[in-house]
């Protein structure tokens, strides 16, 4: 269920942000994110039918790690870059060292066919497997942890989701580190490995859910900025000449405004024509535009928090 | 702008603290309940002590602090050495210092001076103040959008 879930808030940023943002790192966290997590399945292509391409040697196992460890170290560098912490940046070479870390105890592991949902469970009691599964959940822990050390002391709502998102997946990562070692280590534990197989499903996916929703969050504060800078732009512009409004937004664009930036330039026009009783607003009108400025304004205050 | 040397991200404070380093004043500012300032952005005056800044109480917080800004920029203007400006800009010429209030009320978006200086004044002030506007941190663009979004 969380399975599904996760994919829908996917694809749905994923598609979304694919014209615009397909540049930027964090297009491509989501994108490895989709994929990592469409490997549970997507309609007809169950894991079976998927991994059959593979040659049904559980290989779909290792394609959802890696790419989630990728969409982690997209999403990591997309967090240094938007805290202005390009030395915080990971390079390449530690992606495919990530890889290859647990890829060559994947490759290790005996009797890896057929496909099963049970695949780590079902051979963890040999030590490829247990250090297959440690190795890259480490690896998923150690990437939210330094995401989360990045992330510091910011606190807008995009900032919260991701923290308390990375937190959980830290918590999930912590779990599922536990209990491998319990599981693999301790011996007469057969039915505790079964019983608590998904023990860290929660945390970790509700904790990716909640990261995919700050970005969801950040889309839909710019498209709905967007739609009010276009609206107080038009509203702005019936003072003036027939192309103002195209001038205006060349020039915000020619000059990098945000559409806050935008919404405000023209507000301001607005209340000043208002003040001098050169312009009059529709009752339906200045019911927006108040509640524009008081954004503006609730914007100071955010700012100084 | 540039040569006001703002931290990133600044906020009104180190903006106005900027400017009292300018214009070696201590700066005051009050919102005052009442007054028929219409279109006006706001008043400044020079008090023994202290210059004074005073805009209406009753403007949302966006707009006022645009009016604020408004003045600090006259007193940019007003205070900035001579190399801040150029031949293709020139500071507008200003009035008698020894006149204690020596502002211009000329308000944005009206045609009520004619006086050439006055008005080339207003439009640099106001484009500065947009632009100083733009360049807090309430209003800066946003990294987060840059890069989530």
């Amino acid at each position: 269920m969380i399975h599904t879930i996760c994919l829908i808030a996917f694809v749905l940023v994923v598609a979304v942000r694919a014209h615009s943002s397909w540049r930027k790192p964090a297009w491509w966290a989501t994108a490895f994110g989709a994929v990592s997590i469409a490997t549970y399945g997507v309609f007809l292509a169950t894991p079976a039918v998927m991994d059959g391409f593979l040659g049904s040697r559980n290989l779909l196992t290792l394609v959802r790690d890696s790419s989630a460890v990728a969409a982690m170290w997209f999403f990591h560098n997309a967090v240094a870059a938007q805290q202005h912490r390009p030395d915080r940046k990971l390079p390449l070479w530690a992606l495919l060292l990530a890889w290859a870390a647990f890829a060559v105890p994947f490759l290790l592991i005996p009797h890896p066919g057929l496909t099963s949902a049970d695949f780590v469970l079902d051979r963890l009691r040999y030590l490829p497997t247990w250090l297959f599964s440690t190795i890259y959940i480490s690896i998923m822990g150690v990437l939210a942890a330094s995401v989360l050390a990045l992330l510091g002391f910011e606190r807008s709502i995009m900032t919260r989701l991701y923290k308390l998102g990375i937190f959980l997946m830290l918590v999930g990562s912590g779990l599922e580190a536990a209990y491998l070692f319990v599981a693999h280590f301790v011996p007469g534990t057969g039915s505790f490995a079964r019983d608590f197989y998904n023990v860290a499903e929660g945390p970790f996916f509700g904790g990716i859910l909640i990261g995919v929703l700050g970005i969801a969050w950040v889309l839909s504060v710019r498209t709905f900025w967007k739609y009010l800078a276009r609206w107080t732009l038009r509203l702005d512009a019936r003072a003036h000449d027939a192309d103002y409004r195209e001038r205006t937004l060349l020039m915000a664009r020619v000059n990098g405004w945000s559409n806050r930036q935008l919404a405000m330039d023209s507000a301001v026009n607005i209340r000043d024509r208002l003040k001098v009783g050169a312009q009059r607003l529709s009752k339906t009108d200045d019911l927006v535009f108040t509640g524009i400025e008081r954004m503006l304004s609730s914007q100071l205050q955010e700012a100084n928090r | 702008m540039r040569r006001l040397a703002l931290p990133p991200s600044a906020d009104f404070g180190d903006l106005s603290h900027a400017v009292e380093t300018l214009y070696g004043r201590k700066l005051r500012f009050k919102e005052i309940r009442g007054a028929a300032l219409h279109s006006t952005t706001g008043i400044v005056f020079d008090a023994p002590t202290f210059t004074g800044v005073m805009v209406a109480a009753e403007d949302s917080k966006y707009y006022s602090l645009l009016s604020r800004i408004h003045e600090l920029s006259h007193l940019i203007i007003r205070s900035a050495p001579d190399d801040w400006f150029s031949a293709e800009l020139p500071r507008p010429k200003q009035p008698q210092q020894q006149s204690r209030l020596f502002l211009r009320l000329c308000p944005r978006n009206s045609n009520e001076t004619t006086d050439e200086d006055a008005v080339r004044e207003e439009a640099l002030v106001e484009e500065l103040a947009r632009a100083l506007v733009r360049r807090l941190r309430a209003f800066e663009s946003s990294s987060e959008e840059d890069h989530f979004a």
